[in-house]
């Protein structure tokens, strides 16, 4: 690859344009740009040459935001709606000749030959089975081509996806894109999110969710924080859902210790990057979309059960229908509505050599199946990139988010759902309808359970090419959250019937979260030609990640009349607590890359870390990687039939997760006492405490097939995790409550992922793409400091041998039904096949609590040139669920037709349903086949759009979660009522399921 | 390799060369400089706790005291409710799993929110917090033992508050538990408790008694009166423990020092958790609990119940709520007059023990009770009174044990009495020390 003539001539001159600007300074810069876009664009093309064409695929569709760029200088665009590109700033002669490189993700890059003033230039990209020099930024030390990688990094083009797909979160672009990530949807509530994972689980006690960055800044990940309700289980809110994903021009994704050394610390659960999207050189083009449709929940009549108990020695049976009809007949409305979902974007980009931006804002409303369920979204964001000339680059980027939710009652809380699944016969007659208690309005009406958040992420990003051989790259960047999460009940004295005291007298709390990010990185690259054919990259960086987050919670009770909602207006019981948490770290690595010939690459790197989190008596920490890479199909001997290009890949890592911060010193907290300030024992520490170490060895290939219309990516890892931080448990006869943290667990993990896309048929107007995600991710704990097992939490275990946090409960085998209905002389398994008395029956292992297989399949259809037919399902399997439904009804309340009617029940289950420490009949199989997404899209030709001056449009139509295959007997396979940061359980119980929608979008260009 | 990289050409290598050693230099510095400058982030204190170290100080010895005696009161408050779940005077109403082993006198030693729950938490926990209370009262106990009188102001007297809490921990452990352990040792009866509670009570009456005699000398009403109050507080406190270890006559002795119209409490405060009266917390606030059949209609003012006509949390059991403690910073009797008389009455039996009960009944404005010299009546009386007197102090658990009173439901009765949660009353009089303990305390592996 050579500095392409042209550059290097101009070089100087543009050198010095680039300084008449910087006079200006950066704030009046910053201030000025996006006024003067259109005047700057205008002045460039006025003084400088240009090129400009189309770029299309193979079957002559436009090719949108493809980036074109002419290799070694600043000089990029990318196409617009139509495929169309225009770069300007062009200083050579007219008629000299340059290199154009188109760029796009999914598609192989083409170089061509053109010369400068060029009006038509076709250029014409091949969509990719394996884009072996697609650049990546993630997981390395600079931008480096996929060819050099020894691990998989899967990219997911973001910008395409919104267009087909029906995308209504950051976490639905992420959902079966790509092997080995697994979304665990917790609750249909709008604002809640899914619990993501990546090649399973790592960690017993720590948290198992991937590191998240945003232009190569660090940005909070957390779930289930602020509004108190989701102590209970209930709506898990995360901060995922406050970026917009109209905003996203891709993701990467790298999945593990052997990717993801070079983040060290924190990293072995993977690291999930967005890049957003940045402005490109060319006239100022806007971008505007809308999204209308609807959210319901589906076919409550035939999902919901039939509960039954009796009055006066009748026993009576109600159902939804009947719940409905009683609503009706009062007045009261209805039990589950459609909530109407509406969203807005509007983006601008263009630019001039020196100066690119993109400016967009967002909002999106949101509304769930209760009433008092909704989400209002507020986005916006800036990008600055400023090229002074071709050996510097700055890159100013910053979004701003308000998110209002106001979060459903549910789980553990009670809550329209509670009142409706478990609606009681014996209150027909009564105010309560029917329903177990407060009937749905007044639910909506007493609690309200509203998060507010304000969110400012920013980064500054300098790189700088002094030197063909060196590079260097500079990053800063916060991330500053603020959440008020509040909690609400009001005096109703009308309900009262219902609530009692939370309406005679009613309460609220409020929960604050000021949490702040701090990223400084730095790397230099460094190329030195060992030989003619071996190429040397020594790269050395560091970075430091500084973390603050403050906790403010304030909480009373007792309004002396309605109407009052203030904190202040309480009259008792009023409490407020403060809480830091500080969780800094510092790293450094060096990576030293060995390229031969470009087709073959030896990648070794150490990572040195130190974390505040560590103890007193633990040192610095190290991570070493090594990987290999070779583009077998460029050698001269490769000749394989049908396999047009193979790239083997291998690479061995480590990276780390810190422990909690404090965990390593003995503390006493601060309590009020009986004459003052006081202080209470509350955390046992341990000085030697030190870091996880996830360890994974991954290899695997890439291949295209029959000339790049079949593509396979397959990759088996296997690893695990030492010094496993376990919550050894502190006898309590020494004074302090809870636990403390030890190094000593250790867990092994292995997997397989294969992907696969194909065109099967493609011709002018016509192609089909085909596509399939499928991957394994076992786990097994191997060591727990000599403990047989570790309680996870109720009935999930941590044992030796079998799976990290797997269900264990005792296996309920028969029992005895009696003359008069009753229930006796129930019979455990002993864990020989044998019956025994449940009472002195040990737990057995029933299962995972987590998927080990998950699969999605995508087809997409282009038909008659403008439309477009996407279907995606998505799977997951191995897994078993707690139907906690079945729990209350059946074990606790009584309401199953088994309770009333037990003749002809299986003894097992009614054995079981005597005791609602039983559950070996309620955790069952949930694996699921889904239809996620169906969408049909059609893009308008071009003397259409215009008719509206736009330069292009798009209309899609498009459902989501619209089908579901499973033998689970409950609800939703998906539903969980332990979401969020509760871990392992998967038990569903009083949770709304995910939704189904549909959507209609309308995306123009101008 | 990196696309932002061009390999150079053989003239360009050249010329570079001497800018290459530079770089390296800068490469090596910037790194450097980013671990040494930003080693001292590292250091990172909580703003929220404080280092255990930092409190092994005689300048806040009367601090430490006092926390301990926090310590107690917030374990005694969620022991009231759980004890008051197991003995009957109070019946669970949530759907939470974990904490009906208490109402249906089953527990399991492995279940982890009973083994370590603390007192914050609505689980209950009644080990993990009294051990808290008891190692905060020992440690500052020795600590005062090992300062000096010029260090620390009115050490006698702290080391008899330090020694009583250290007994009145025990107290609750032995009556409590059927076994338990202290500071790592192995696993104690409630006899070996007892005697160890007694022992503490003996250091704080004498160390009592010394600083309210300094104080009578010195002519210091204040503190004498702060010390007597210690001293009774005391000696009610070693009477129940010799009292509950059958030694009747040294308990008589004891009890018969406490004047008239004696109480020592444990106070609250509702403004905050840690210092909530849990009681009306779980009975009136969160209607977690409801008045258990028994003393619904009792009609008796020493037990103030309301029918609330209404449901308590679960939606399903009838809530009677408790109206002894009036809100959450009403405070709980630790020791009292009453209970000295009570413990009289007890250790002396026959009609000197009604005698007694009448004369408490009389100050309450409550007639006399039927007299008998039947010892079985008698001994009924006794245990009424006892319950009626000490209703939700903390008390009847180890009255149940002790007198060998019936289980109310009866062991083996479907549970619960208001609607099918599962499994049936057991016969426990006392929990089991948990699995917490013995898993994790080499000296009392095997319970």
């Amino acid at each position: 690859m050579t500095l392409p003539r042209c550059a290097l001539r101009h070089q100087s001159e543009s050198s010095r344009r680039a300084r008449q600007p910087s006079r200006l300074g950066w704030l009046t810069t910053l201030a000025i740009i996006t006024a003067l876009s259109s005047a700057i664009s205008g002045t460039a093309r006025a003084q400088s040459a240009s090129i400009s064409g189309t770029v299309t695929d193979a079957a002559s569709a436009p090719v949108v935001a493809a980036q074109v760029s002419i290799p070694g200088t600043r000089l990029a665009t990318a196409t617009d709606a139509n495929g169309r590109f225009r770069l300007t700033g062009l200083t050579d002669p007219v008629g000299t000749a340059v290199s154009l490189v188109a760029r796009r993700i999914g598609y192989s890059s083409a170089t061509v030959q053109v010369h400068v003033g060029d009006e038509n230039v076709a250029i014409k990209l091949t969509q990719a089975a394996v884009s072996l020099n697609e650049v990546v930024v993630t997981g390395t030390p600079g931008s480096t081509q996929r060819r050099a990688l020894g691990v998989d990094v899967a990219q997911i083009d973001a910008s395409t996806l919104v267009q087909k797909a029906p995308i209504t979160d950051v976490q639905s672009l992420l959902n079966g894109r790509t092997p080995g990530v697994t979304l665990l949807a917790n609750s249909g509530v709008v604002g809640a999110g899914s619990t993501v994972r990546i090649r399973g689980v790592s960690s017993f006690s720590l948290t198992n969710q991937p590191l998240i960055y945003v232009d190569g800044v660090r940005v909070d990940n957390s779930q289930s924080t602020g509004v108190q309700n989701q102590s209970f289980g209930a709506a898990t809110t995360t901060r995922w859902n406050d970026f917009n994903p109209d905003d996203i021009e891709s993701i990467e994704i790298v999945k593990g210790p052997a990717a993801t050394t070079l983040y060290g610390t924190e990293a072995a659960n993977g690291v999930i990057q967005i890049i957003t999207k940045k402005g490109a050189i060319g006239k100022t083009a806007w971008d505007f979309s809308t999204r209308q449709g609807a959210n319901w929940f589906s076919n409550p009549q035939g999902r919901l059960w039939t509960n039954y108990d009796t009055n006066n020695g009748d026993t009576l049976s109600i159902n939804y229908t009947q719940l409905e009809k009683n609503l009706a007949a009062a007045g009261q409305g209805q039990i589950f509505q459609n909530g109407y979902r509406q969203s807005y974007n509007l983006g601008l980009g263009g630019g001039t050599p020196l100066l690119r931006y993109h400016v967009s804002g967002g909002y999106e409303n949101n509304n769930g199946v209760e009433s008092s369920n909704n989400d209002h979204l507020y986005t916006g964001r800036a990008s600055l990139g400023i090229f002074p000339n071709d050996k510097l680059d700055i890159a100013v980027d910053a979004g701003y988010t308000v998110n209002k939710t106001n979060l459903a009652a549910e789980a553990g809380y009670g809550g329209t759902t509670w009142t409706t699944y478990y609606a009681d016969p014996a209150n027909i007659g009564t105010d309560h309808l029917g329903f177990l208690s407060g009937l749905p309005s007044s639910y909506h009406e007493q609690y309200q359970l509203f998060q507010n958040v304000n969110r400012f992420t920013g980064s500054v990003a300098v790189n700088h090419r002094p030197f063909s051989w060196f590079n260097q790259r500079l990053v800063l960047g916060i991330d500053n959250g603020y959440e008020d999460g509040e909690e609400l009940s009001a005096v109703h004295h009308d309900l009262s019937d219902f609530f009692g005291t939370d309406a005679d007298s009613g309460f609220k709390n409020v929960v604050t979260r000021d949490n702040r990010q701090f990223t400084a990185s730095y790397v230099g690259n460094v190329l030195v030609p060992v030989t003619s054919s071996i190429t040397s990259t020594t790269s050395l960086g560091g970075d430091v990640i500084k973390r603050d987050g403050k906790y403010v919670n304030g909480s009373g009770s007792d309004f002396p009349a309605p109407g009052l909602s203030s904190l202040s207006s309480t009259t008792a019981a009023r409490t407020s607590t403060e809480s830091d948490t500080l969780d800094n770290t510092v790293g450094v690595f060096a990576q030293e890359e060995l390229a031969w010939r470009d087709r073959v690459f030896i990648t070794g790197g150490v990572r040195l870390d130190n974390n505040s989190s560590f103890g007193s008596k633990f040192r610095n920490v190290y991570y070493p990687k090594v990987s290999g890479a070779w583009v077998l199909s460029e050698e001269p001997f490769f000749h394989l039939p049908a396999v047009n290009t193979l790239k083997l890949r291998a690479a061995y890592g480590e990276s780390g997760q810190a422990p909690l911060p404090y965990s390593s010193d003995s503390t006493f907290c601060s309590v009020a006492g009986p004459f003052g300030a006081a202080f209470t024992p509350c955390h046992y520490g341990n000085p030697n405490l030190g870091p996880e170490r996830g360890y994974e060895t991954e290899m695997g290939f890439d291949a295209g097939l029959f000339h790049d219309r079949a593509g396979i990516e397959f990759t088996y890892y296997f690893g695990g995790t030492r010094d496993a931080i376990l919550e050894e448990q502190i006898a309590p006869s020494l004074g302090y409550p809870g636990s403390k943290l030890v190094n000593a667990g250790a867990l092994t993990k292995h997997g397989v992922e294969l992907a696969l896309h194909g065109i099967p048929y493609q011709t002018k107007n016509t192609e089909w793409t085909l596509g399939l995600n499928i991957s394994t991710a076992d786990n097994k704990v191997t060591d727990l400091n000599g403990a047989a097992f570790l309680q996870a939490s109720t009935n999930v275990r941590h044992v030796v041998g079998f799976p990290v946090g797997a269900w264990w409960v005792k296996k309920v085998t028969g029992s005895t039904l009696n003359a008069d209905g009753s229930v006796t002389d129930v019979t455990c398994d002993d864990g020989n096949g044998a019956n025994v008395s449940c009472a002195n029956a040990p737990v057995l292992y029933a299962g995972r609590t987590l998927p080990n297989f998950e699969g999605s399949a995508t087809s997409t259809l282009r038909f008659f040139k403008n439309f477009q037919f996407f279907v995606m399902l998505d799977s997951k399997r191995g897994y078993k669920k707690l139907d906690g439904n079945a729990r209350v009804r059946c074990h606790i309340f009584d309401e199953c037709q088994s309770n009333w009617y037990p003749q002809g029940f299986d003894p097992a289950l009614l054995g079981a349903e005597t005791s609602s420490s039983f559950y070996s009949d309620i955790i069952n199989d949930a694996s699921f086949v889904k239809l996620r997404e169906v969408s049909l899209s059609y893009t308008l030709p071009e003397s259409w759009a215009s008719t509206f001056r736009a330069t292009g449009a798009t209309i899609s139509v498009a459902g989501r979660n619209l089908h579901t295959w499973t033998k689970y007997p409950g609800l939703d396979p998906e539903g969980s009522f332990q979401g969020g940061s509760r871990g392992f359980g998967q038990w569903e119980q009083d949770v709304t399921p995910q939704l189904m929608q549909f959507v209609t979008t309308i995306h123009l260009t101008f | 390799m990196s696309p932002d990289l061009h390999r150079p050409n053989h003239m360009q290598r050249h010329s570079a060369r001497s800018s290459r050693t530079k770089a390296w230099a800068f490469l090596s510095i910037a790194v450097l400089c980013t671990a040494v400058a930003c080693s001292n982030l590292l250091d990172v204190k909580s703003p929220d706790a404080i280092n255990a170290n930092s409190l092994d100080n005689p300048l806040i010895a009367e601090q430490t005291v006092n926390a301990s005696i926090g310590d107690f009161d917030c374990a005694l408050s969620t022991y009231v409710v759980a004890s008051g779940l197991m003995s009957g005077e109070l019946t669970d109403a949530t759907l939470t799993a974990s904490r009906w082993s208490y109402d249906r006198r089953d527990i399991d030693p492995n279940e982890s929110a009973y083994s370590t729950n603390d007192c914050l938490e609505s689980d209950l926990g009644t080990y993990t917090p009294i051990s808290t209370a008891r190692f905060t009262a020992d440690r500052i106990l020795a600590l005062l033992e090992g300062w000096t009188d010029d260090s620390v102001p009115n050490r006698t007297f702290l080391i008899a508050e330090a020694a009583s809490f250290g007994g009145y921990t025990r107290i609750l452990l032995g009556e409590g538990f059927c076994n338990a352990a202290i500071a790592g040792g192995p696993s104690l009866s409630s006899a070996d408790i007892f005697a160890l509670a007694t022992s503490k009570f003996d250091t704080a009456v004498t160390a009592a008694q010394a600083a309210l005699d300094a104080a009578v000398s010195a002519e210091d009403a204040d503190a004498a009166g702060k010390d007597s109050s210690v001293l009774y507080l005391a000696l009610v406190g070693r009477a129940r423990a010799e009292l509950d270890a059958g030694q009747t006559a040294p308990a008589i002795a004891d009890a018969s020092r406490v004047p008239n119209g004696f109480v020592y409490n444990a106070t609250y405060d509702a403004t905050t958790d840690y210092r909530t009266n849990h009681v009306y917390t779980e009975s009136n606030a969160d209607q977690t609990v409801s008045v258990a059949p028994p003393y619904e209609t009792l009609g008796d003012p020493r037990v103030q119940v309301t029918n609330e006509h209404s449901t308590a949390s679960d939606e399903k059991t009838p809530l009677f709520t408790q109206g002894k403690y009036a809100d959450g910073s009403a405070s709980i009797p630790i020791a009292s007059y009453i209970e000295a008389q009570l413990i009289i009455a007890e250790a002396t039996g026959g009609s000197g023990a009604i005698t007694i009960l009448n004369n408490l009944r009389s100050s309450a404005g409550l007639g006399a009770l039927a007299s008998s010299s039947d010892p079985d009546v008698i001994k009924a009386d006794i245990a009424s009174e006892r319950a009626r007197w000490l209703w939700l102090e903390g008390q009847h658990l180890y009255d149940v044990r002790r007198l060998g009173l019936p289980l109310v439901p009866a062991a083996g009765a479907s549970y619960s009495i208001y609607y099918h949660k599962g499994g049936s009353y057991g016969s426990e009089t006392c929990m089991p020390i948990p699995a917490a303990e013995t898993n994790n305390n080499p000296n009392a592996r095997g319970g």
